[in-house]
């Protein structure tokens, strides 16, 4: 069963890059399949706007983490399809840890954990 | 086969999409091309879920959002801080040579416009009597200075104009954005050049003109900036070469004839004195110094000078039959004189510039500026000196000449 969605939540702001990268970390994907393999790989809970997703990939390749290029995909139209580069893995690596050390901390106020000294 | 009314959404919503980009063709043609592809994988995939083909393109296109503000994230993606300096490089490039082809073809229209207003002058003149002239208290040389201005200002106009959108174009950033960044750069450079650098002759009509140059760089970035004025051409610049700068000049050459002799014709006076001392008060000389007496006259020679600019060497051959030794601070000076006149103008009581006279040889001589004061025109060069009878004679002169104030505005004013 699908969690709840958090598809218009402040929570998903700037985390849209750092899903972004991990999907295509995975393998080159072109845009609807990156926004599909989001929402499917969350169980439906995220689902970023489509509308700032492009937005997001054009910046990251503005800033080198990503190439794109145009390719004849297996049904449809011609689809611009983007790839990690290794710029752009230093920075999924850097994300994630920054990540993982964020919710970790927040998982210890809100829940409690950790020593009370 | 496409649906011609849901193709027709779709087209819509990707024009509304392209039109807010503001990106060159090949970068605009291709996000359209990606967000065509993800609209009918978008459609297709509904459509599988159930919904009819209009509810799916709805849908699919709701789902991308406003085009505006979706046009909005994907030029901000692509703003990158190095083609803002290419947007810079190509705004200075387009600011120059807007700016030169303007002030080209500003100085030709408004030779154009001078040239019509003498045209109608000398027709008004010749029918009904109209008097019309320059203000003579302001040095011709500072008119041109004023012209120069004028055209300058069209030049900065347009040249502000092109700059703002060739770096819009180039940066991917609207001209509302970039227009008060070049009004700003453009005035300071611009204020801090005619300012303090820009040499030129001077006078009220020409500081005005100078100064209007950064608000009118500063008016061609900002007012109206949407339109992107016109695109200069080299047939443009020969066009108005030839009406503003070959017809006047050839025109002049008629016109400087009958000025010339009208010039000579009303010349100097005569008028008759009961002696040489009521001359002497009668043309103000008195303000200079005492008429020596004639033996002492006589003594001073040929004289005259010679002129680089604003600066003057001004001589006087003195003959052996005076003792100079008796007197002393010889100076040249120079005085104000009203045009037309030799003698020094009542309104000063002073020269406005002197330097001791050194003896050269037979001579005396000295240098002097005369370009550094401003409001004078034309002057009288006098050599004078203080007699054995503790008198400041006047021992030479005068010598006219004409002149301007040729300085930055800076200087300008400080010299008030």
């Amino acid at each position: 069963m699908p969690g709840p969605r958090l598809g218009g939540s402040q929570l998903l702001k700037g985390t849209t890059p750092l899903l972004v990268l991990t999907v295509i970390g995975d393998g080159e994907l072109y845009g609807y399949e990156i926004a599909r393999q989001i929402r499917d790989r969350s169980g439906g809970a995220f689902a970023p706007s489509e509308g700032s997703l492009y937005p997001t990939l054009h910046q990251l390749e503005q800033e080198g983490a990503l190439t794109a290029a145009w390719r004849d995909s297996e049904r449809g139209p011609r689809r611009r399809f983007y790839q990690l580069t290794p710029k752009g893995e230093k920075r999924l690596e850097a994300s994630l840890e920054q990540w993982t050390s964020f919710a970790r901390s927040v998982e210890r106020v809100a829940l409690g954990e950790g020593s009370h000294g | 086969m496409a649906d011609p009314e849901r193709q027709a959404t779709t087209d819509d919503y990707l024009a509304r999409v392209a039109a807010g980009l503001h990106l060159p063709e090949p970068n605009a043609g291709d996000v359209r091309a990606e967000l065509a592809a993800h609209l009918a994988d978008a459609t297709a995939a509904l459509i599988g879920e159930g919904l009819t083909p209009e509810q799916a393109e709805r849908e699919a296109i709701a789902r991308l959002g406003s085009p505006d503000v979706l046009a909005d994230g994907l030029r901000r993606a692509q703003q990158t801080r190095r083609r803002l300096l290419a947007g810079a490089g190509g705004g200075i490039w387009a600011a120059a040579g807007h700016g030169i082809g303007g002030t080209i073809l500003g100085y030709g229209l408004l030779m154009a416009v001078v040239l019509s207003i003498a045209v109608l002058g000398a027709v008004l003149n010749r029918v009904i009597g109209f008097d019309w002239s320059l203000d003579v208290s302001v040095p011709y040389q500072a008119w041109t200075t004023t012209l120069a201005a004028g055209a300058m200002c069209i030049g900065a106009f347009l040249g502000a104009r092109r700059a703002v959108h060739a770096t819009a174009a180039r940066s991917l950033r609207s001209v509302r954005e970039i227009g008060p960044w070049w009004a700003l750069g453009g005035t300071v450079v611009l204020g801090a050049w005619i300012l303090f650098i820009l040499r030129m002759p001077l006078g009220w009509p020409a500081v005005g003109a100078l100064m209007f140059i950064p608000a009118s760089f500063a008016a061609g970035a900002t007012v109206m900036i949407e339109r992107p004025g016109p695109r200069i051409r080299m047939r443009h610049v020969l066009l108005v070469a030839v009406v503003g700068f070959v017809l006047p000049v050839v025109l002049l050459f008629g016109v400087s004839a009958q000025v010339g002799s009208t010039l000579s014709a009303g010349g100097s006076g005569s008028a008759s004195y009961a002696s040489a001392d009521e001359m002497w008060r009668a043309q103000h000389f008195d303000l200079i110094g005492r008429r020596p007496p004639d033996d002492v006259a006589a003594a001073f020679g040929a004289g005259g000078y010679s002129a680089e600019g604003g600066l003057i060497a001004p001589y006087v051959e003195v003959t052996s039959a005076i003792d100079l030794s008796a007197w002393h601070d010889l100076r040249f000076e120079a005085w104000r004189r009203p045009r037309g006149d030799i003698s020094p103008d009542p309104n000063f009581r002073a020269p406005f510039t002197t330097a001791p006279a050194g003896r050269v040889g037979t001579r005396l001589q000295a240098t002097l500026r005369v370009d550094r004061t401003p409001g004078v025109i034309y002057y009288g060069l006098v050599l004078t000196g203080v007699g054995p009878d503790g008198e400041r004679y006047l021992l030479s002169g005068p010598n006219g000449g004409q002149t301007a104030f040729v300085g930055t505005i800076w200087e300008w004013f400080t010299a008030q």
